[in-house]
């Protein structure tokens, strides 16, 4: 959705969690005496269960005290406590926690394994606490969410008055998921320092995440954005200075005020003229001045300039909101990639029809440098395809585990049509362009991109999971496109070896290795064609791979006996037998 | 003559407005199209069809000086019972009864409206058991004009009435142009539908058939949004109040704590609806948005029609934007703090039993207030866009929240015709000029246009794969914004976009058939008119031409996809040895339709030329069968004229 005039919806979403009575539901639960209490090291928890509601509700208490040093995921995963380890990614391999948060945590792992294994995801769940109880419920609760993979009952964590418990790591690792980071709510009253213990100068490291709704004694508001929601506890922090006395269990009557408040008529920003404000401006007022933060404060002796936290703000939510609708979202471009896609079926056929394959068509015109204008198209389709399927493998290696799995499933035949049509246009690029080969003689799988390795692995991955795929049995040879993408490195690579073993010049150990380099290519290629997962087209006249056979036959003795020597020796072997599926390869 | 003047109504039904001399001009008399006079009957009866419970409702026909000798107005009553309101579910909800209400849903994607079950089978009772039937066909043969009416959950039987009037006589089957188009009038009407009876009304182009008047603090209308779980208990006593036959008197303090309890409980989960609707409309992306509604029950019930709020002291504001209409219903009958509960609590009762008086009073004033354009609307309290916008909202007490929810309601609407442009827009830039190609393409083969596709020989096939991929990127997109609503409401029953639904439908689908097979992707994906592998666009497309002339749904396969069922016949009987007994029942119905679909000149006779997978296949048929075959003539004739 574009929406010409931004809105920031804090407000409102605040006035749809405060109205639906859920948040005194849940502290009722924390404050209640009459549920049995289990006492874990320094952490107790409890189990509450609405039957009629279907619900469940687990708290976690304790009367530790919280300090700012963190842990680094790393020294979790050298201890062998792999909770968290999913979080990770190559590209973001490590995260930090606080320290005493994961202590309590840790200290309890068993007894909270034995918590965990009864949450299913048929029931609907709250985890919650307060304080430093709230922390251990995040991290509870973050422990659980590779079970919850689709979107129904995730469980939703509640907290109330809790410290900030990671670094920008755990944030970024976090916003990976929208699922993960809908599954926070961190309530904060602007009077509570224990929220804001951790912002500011001495605590740089620490960043929030999920959504934070914050109160006053009159109102509230929500806000996501990790950027601003550090804001807004800055600033509250600056006008109410330190501890004044804040007792946490004020939440329950804050909770219930705000409940009982939602019908109410809002007294918000009265008398602030708001004429030439936007929309985003003046709901971004609205919300500061929901939080005791209006921009008369600046003739009193606070010394904060409101206005100028609104453009701070301004500015932080337009990047936030520009941030979420551009995520790369493959299905849009879908049509236009296949687009591309059958441009290339028709090079590849228009190829045939002029007797000659579409990738030593290709590589043709690399070595001579002759461009026609549909050569050159056919090199955008090449660019265009790689650059979409390289951000599309990178964002499904983004995704949550089982998230990303379902997504790779759904993309499995395009992806794997692909590969099998582009990689050979990328291997004659690189021997016959002149970056690549030509600068660094190394063998393409040396440098092969990452993005066709994860490609194959997804196809192993989905032919493992569904085995009747139908690899045998004959198919029509000359439409497909071979199996194996990277089929004609191969040859390019026995095509080298070929002229290692002829070059006088060269010593016999090399010759030797070379050799048996060509002996192996031999029984790969036969191992296709067995299988009929070999287009045709190699063995049109001028290919790179009749080429090659062409000198690898005159090295003399090389391929007499071969079981490829004998197919190869008659050519209605493989322009009929081979097309029409009648060869005996045995 | 008609009796309504539509001058006011901003929908085109120019046929029911007519030019008329006779109708008074001024809007003191007429209020959105509808005289005065006539509201003020219409409320008068609404309240006598409560002193008949026994009857099923109340009809008035005689000649009388107010009413106009074509007029006929019936009336439904209220019930007092709970049952009558909740079945035992949360918000007692069930799918709307199809039979009688076929355009209550959404088209493409296929989901039926929501409406009160509890409504619906006494609506249903009244159908059956009442001459009701009966009385509205005679009326609607004399050219007659229906008006309902009904107050409290009478209101509920009006709107069900006129919608089946409306199905039944007004839908394309059955238009008559001596039909007159039935109009609702209620009085505290409970809402009775979801978003999806509220987008379907809209789309039918419905809503202005139907004029709902609510005094501003009337708990009635608020009451669905309400779990039944939380107000179950005292229920039963409200509904006592309302009743005009109760003894109970509403003084005692016990009464007052119920009355006070209920408005709460009723204005919270108001509160919550409206902050959850705006929240979406203004960002659809929250994190909370995806979470929360897991754990909090929401009603689903949201307004339709014309909405007109009046007070005794302020002039009528009419409100025809239902997101609009959903916020009012929030902010009009909010409290300063406690100390009002108890007060504007009992006047939210009060209100419901009050019309006739309000509405005589706020008749009085001179000015009617209409609030459009909201997307405008100046976030000020003073603000002064329009004065008597302004004015209205102003004593409604909206403050700058209320403002931007008003205009995020606005600006959505807005946002939906800019979508729709947009669409045109592309539609007319990319999709014409594609269509046109694939037209001369399949006028230019020389076998038959599915088989010269599926081949796949020349260039100009694969000139044509590329443009049939083209068109699939414009209707995809279309796609996907009516599966998020981001369309107009009446765009899937817009007679340009059916037209170049099916036209692109017929056209293209059999490429897509053909491609199907040509890849052999049935080998993994299964046949191609199962779930999941027919294209959305096709499904949605052919339901929208289904729906626009009340057609049957052809499920399995349609003109445009039958080459699919042609393939998986012909792979059942060659490649799984079957016998042709096993498919001989497929194959009749097949040569059927492919019989009816020629005589309609749905197919083009390229399917038939020398060659094509249907003669091919056909054919292929045993000679008993051939014999018998609904489209042997066809076969021949086709293979005779091709061969001179």
């Amino acid at each position: 959705m574009i929406q010409f005039n931004e809105f920031s919806s804090g407000i409102e979403l605040a006035s749809y969690v405060t109205s639906s009575g859920l948040l005194c539901r849940t502290w009722n639960t924390i404050s209640s005496s009459s549920i049995a209490s289990n006492k874990g090291e320094r952490l107790s928890w409890k189990v509450h269960k609405e039957e009629d509601a279907d619900l469940k509700i687990i708290v976690f208490e304790t009367t530790s005290q919280v300090k700012l040093a963190l842990v680094s995921s790393l020294e979790l995963k050298n201890k062998n406590f792999l909770h968290f380890e999913f979080l990770c990614t190559r590209k973001n391999p490590e995260f930090q926690l606080n320290k005493d948060a994961y202590h309590l945590f840790y200290e309890n792992l068993q007894s909270l394994d034995e918590l965990k294994s009864h949450v299913t995801s048929s029931t609907r769940l709250i985890v919650t606490g307060q304080g430093l109880g709230g922390s251990v419920a995040i991290l509870f609760t973050l422990s659980l969410l590779d079970i919850f993979t689709t979107g129904k009952n995730r469980p939703l964590c509640i907290t109330f008055g809790s410290p900030l418990i990671g670094d920008m790591n755990l944030q970024k690792a976090m916003s990976r998921s929208t699922t993960w980071n809908s599954c926070f709510l961190q309530v904060v009253s602007h009077k509570d320092p224990l929220p804001r213990l951790f912002v500011g100068p001495h605590a740089t490291q620490y960043m929030p995440f999920g959504t934070f709704l914050f109160c006053s004694d009159e109102s509230s508001t929500c806000f996501e954005n990790p950027e601003s929601i550090l804001e807004v506890l800055k600033a509250m922090a600056s006008i109410q200075g330190e501890n004044q006395g804040f007792q946490s269990s004020e939440y329950g009557n804050i909770v219930e005020k705000l409940y009982q408040k939602s019908i109410y008529k809002d007294l918000l920003a009265r008398g602030v003229d708001m004429t030439g404000c936007s929309t985003l401006q003046a709901s971004i007022i609205l919300q500061l001045s929901a939080l005791g933060l209006t921009p008369q404060m600046q003739q009193k002796q606070y010394n904060i300039d409101i206005n100028n936290l609104v453009r701070t703000i301004e500015i932080l939510e337009k990047k936030y909101n520009h941030q979420k609708r551009t995520i790369f979202d493959p299905t849009k471009k879908l049509n236009v990639m296949k687009v591309d896609m059958v441009q290339l079926e028709w090079y590849k056929k228009d190829s045939r029809n002029q007797n000659i394959g579409y990738y030593d068509r290709y590589k043709n015109m690399l070595s001579t440098n002759k461009f026609s204008t549909s050569d050159q198209d056919v090199v955008n389709f090449h660019k265009n395809l790689t650059n979409y399927w390289e951000k599309m493998v990178e964002t499904a290696e983004l995704k949550p585990q089982k998230e990303g799995a379902a997504f790779r499933t759904r993309w499995l035949f395009a992806g794997t049509n692909y590969r099998r049509m582009v990689e050979p246009l990328e291997i004659a690029n690189y021997y016959y362009s002149n970056e690549g080969y030509k600068k660094f003689p190394k063998s393409y799988f040396e440098t092969r991109s990452k993005h066709y390795k994860q490609l194959e692995e997804w196809l192993k991955e989905g032919t493992a999971a569904a085995s009747n795929s139908n690899s045998t049995g004959t198919r029509n040879v000359e439409s497909i496109l071979t199996f194996d993408s990277c089929f004609w490195a191969h040859v390019e690579e026995a095509f080298i070896s070929c002229k290692v073993v002829k070059d006088v010049k060269v010593d016999v150990q090399l010759k030797e290795k070379a050799k048996k380099k060509l002996l192996e290519f031999e029984d790969y290629v036969y191992g296709l064609l067995k299988n009929y997962e070999v287009s045709s087209d190699i063995f049109l006249r001028d290919s790179s791979y009749m080429t090659w056979w062409n000198e690898y036959e005159k090295i003399d003795g090389a391929v007499s006996h071969s079981k490829l020597g004998r197919f190869m020796s008659n050519a209605n072997n493989y322009n009929v037998k081979y097309v029409k599926g009648t060869y005996n390869f045995n | 003559m008609s009796l309504f003047n539509f001058r006011n109504c901003c929908y085109g039904d120019s046929k029911a407005s007519g030019v008329d001399k006779d109708l008074p001009q001024s809007h003191e008399d007429s209020l959105l199209g509808l005289r005065v006079d006539l509201i003020k009957k219409a409320c008068a009866l609404a309240f006598k069809a409560h002193k008949s419970p026994k009857k099923y409702y109340l009809l008035e026909k005689k000649n009388r000086s107010w009413l106009e000798a074509d007029l006929i107005i019936i009336s439904f009553h209220g019930s007092w019972a709970s049952s009558d309101w909740f079945v035992d579910k949360s918000y007692g909800v069930t799918k709307i009864n199809q039979q009688l209400f076929p355009s209550l849903k959404s088209i493409g994607n296929d989901e039926a409206a929501l409406v009160n079950e509890a409504f619906q089978l006494r609506f249903e009772s009244i159908l059956s058991n009442s001459s009701l039937k009966h009385e509205v066909k005679e009326a609607m043969t004399k050219g007659k004009q229906l008006m309902f009416t009904g107050h409290s959950s009478g209101a509920a039987m009006a709107i069900l009435a006129t919608l089946w009037v409306l199905e039944e006589y007004l839908t394309n089957n059955n238009k008559n142009k001596n039909h007159k188009l039935p109009q609702c009038i209620t009085f505290g009407s409970p809402l009775i539908g979801n978003h999806i009876f509220s987008h379907a009304t809209r789309r039918e182009n419905w809503s202005h058939h139907f004029t709902h008047f609510i005094t501003t603090l009337d708990i009635m209308p608020r009451i669905l949004f309400a779990p039944f779980h939380s107000i179950q208990p005292i229920f039963s006593s409200i509904l006592q109040l309302f009743n005009p036959k109760s003894k109970s008197s509403g003084t005692d303090s016990e009464t007052d704590r119920v009355i006070s309890e209920f408005y709460s409980t009723v204005m919270r989960n108001t509160a919550t609806v409206t902050s959850y609707v705006i929240s979406n409309l203004m960002d659809d992306t929250n994190l909370l948005l995806e979470t929360l509604p897991n754990l909090v029950d929401l009603s689903p019930y949201r307004p339709f029609g014309n909405f007109i709020f009046c007070a005794a002291d302020r002039p009528p504001v009419v409100v025809r934007n239902s997101d609009v209409v959903l916020q009012l219903l929030f902010y009009t009958a909010r409290i300063n703090d406690m100390s009002e509960v108890s007060d504007v609590s009992k006047k939210s009762i009060m209100q419901h039993l009050r019309y006739e008086v309000e509405l005589q009073q706020s008749f009085e004033i001179s000015n009617v207030v209409y609030l459009d354009q909201l997307e405008e609307l100046s976030l000020a309290a003073d603000g002064s866009n329009r004065l008597t916008v302004s004015t209205a909202l102003d004593s409604f007490g909206l403050d700058t929240i209320a403002r931007l929810r008003l205009r995020a309601a606005g600006e959505w609407q807005k946002q939906k015709y800019k979508n729709e442009e947009k669409v045109n827009r592309e539609f007319n830039e990319k999709a014409a000029a594609t269509m046109k190609h694939l037209k001369d393409y399949k006028e230019t083969c020389e076998i038959s246009y599915y088989d010269a596709f599926k081949v796949h020989k020349d260039e100009r096939d694969f000139k044509a794969n590329v443009k049939r991929l083209e068109l699939a990127g414009v209707w995809d997109h279309i796609m996907e914004m009516l599966k998020k609503y981001e369309l107009p409401d009446e765009f899937e029953s817009k007679a340009e976009w059916i037209e170049r639904g099916t036209m692109y439908r017929t056209l293209v689908e059999p490429l897509d058939v053909a491609n199907y097979y040509r890849h052999f992707k049935d080998k993994d994906g299964g046949p191609y008119m199962d779930k999941g592998s027919r294209p959305k666009r096709y499904r949605y497309l052919q339901r929208w031409l289904e729906h626009a002339g009340r057609m049957k749904s052809e499920d399995d396969y349609s003109e445009s996809c039958f080459w699919a069922e042609l393939e998986e016949i012909w792979k059942e009987i060659n490649d799984n040895n079957g016998s042709f007994e096993d498919v001989k029942e497929r194959v009749l119905k097949l040569e059927t339709r492919i019989k009816e679909w020629f005589e309609k000149g749905k197919l083009d006779k390229d399917v038939l030329f020398e060659g094509s997978t249907l003669v091919n296949w056909w054919k292929a048929l045993p000679p008993n069968h051939k014999k018998e075959s609904p489209i042997r003539s066809l076969v021949e004739m086709s293979q005779g004229i091709n061969m001179q």
